[in-house]
């Protein structure tokens, strides 16, 4: 299956990757192993320290799964299909 | 606009102050404008750049709300605040140099914190989020929520920000879109550029809505990402 990621913010300055099409064998995958997959990559290791996370904990990027905020659904177990978008998005807090 | 705003602007085609931004919002624009009240929460690096956009633009009625004291490292970015300011509280500051650049503007100011008390008892047609940590901002957006306003929600970090937009009504709070993000206070790198260019959409945003109702919102249903390291502007559609 094909998955859409698209990369936001310092993440996108760290890893020079704004988006990413991840060609998975599975037919579905859960979020963490997507977050897995990219974390491969130089510049997004944070998304595999991510990854290890247990839902419930504070996170440091916002992750949503065609639009919508995955903690609205289950969390780092959200099952990701053929052709969905996840976008990361590491959010701006200072004012 | 203007439920609680007692302040009008007089005959608008003779005020020399907006002759050079008349014809772009209109007469009419101009005077829901003057006859608007919008409160900035956090008059900081975005604060700063969103009230005196706003004050410049002709908003009748502002409502500044801080709990802090202006600093020597604040100077970098917030720019309504100089050497003379330091010590002073961050309410006080900006008022005073709003003033300075239009007098007939009605200023009302919080040294507060917004947390699980915070309320004003105002009628208010926009509120601005400037703040600089997820906690107040949550509680901004249920007092949003209660009165039915609309929230301006910003954020910046290093050379990045972000917009959006939650109208009146909406469903969609600020709290879903940013839920499981750490809520503690921000002491963020930020660069003044970094600071006007974010603020100065998020005051636009505010100025749309005034003029033009819901339907001049920019920033509803999709957070706006800036990226000033490659002046990248880019939607994050949300569902």
């Amino acid at each position: 299956m094909a998955v859409e990621c698209k990369i936001f913010g310092t993440l996108r300055l760290a890893s020079g990757i704004d988006r990413l099409l991840l060609d998975i064998p599975e037919k579905s995958v859960p979020l963490r192993r997507i977050l897995e997959e990219l974390g491969q990559r130089k510049g997004l290791d944070e998304l595999k320290k991510l990854a290890q996370n247990r839902n419930g904990e504070s996170l440091p990027f916002i992750l949503l799964l065609q639009g919508k905020n995955v903690f609205d659904l289950d969390g780092l177990e959200t099952v990701v299909k053929d052709g969905q978008r996840v976008s990361i998005f590491p959010p701006s807090g200072g004012g | 606009m203007g439920k609680g705003c007692p302040y009008s602007l007089q005959v608008a085609e003779a005020n020399v102050t907006f002759s050079r931004q008349i014809d772009i919002l209109g007469l009419d624009g101009q005077k829901r404008l003057a006859h608007s009240t919008v409160a900035v929460a956090g008059v900081g690096g975005l604060g700063t750049v969103v009230s005196q956009v706003l004050v410049r633009a002709g908003v009748g009625r502002l409502i500044l709300i801080d709990h802090d004291k202006v600093e020597l490292s604040d100077l970098n970015r917030q720019i309504l605040y100089d050497q003379g300011d330091i010590g002073k509280r961050k309410v006080e500051a900006s008022s005073r140099h709003l003033l300075e650049i239009r007098q007939d503007i009605k200023i009302d100011i919080f040294h507060k914190r917004v947390d699980s008390t915070f309320f004003i008892d105002t009628e208010v047609d926009a509120v601005a989020d400037c703040l600089d940590n997820y906690d107040s901002r949550f509680f901004l957006d249920r007092f949003c929520e209660e009165r039915d306003i609309l929230l301006v929600h910003a954020g910046i970090s290093r050379l990045f920000g972000q917009v959006l937009s939650i109208a009146p009504g909406s469903k969609m709070r600020l709290r879903d879109v940013f839920k499981a993000v750490d809520g503690k206070h921000y002491k963020t790198q930020a660069l003044c550029a970094a600071c006007m260019t974010v603020g100065a959409i998020q005051a636009m945003e505010i100025i749309n809505y005034l003029v033009y109702g819901a339907k001049g919102l920019s920033c509803a249903k999709s957070i706006m990402s800036v990226d000033l390291s490659s002046f990248c502007l880019e939607r994050i559609p949300l569902a």
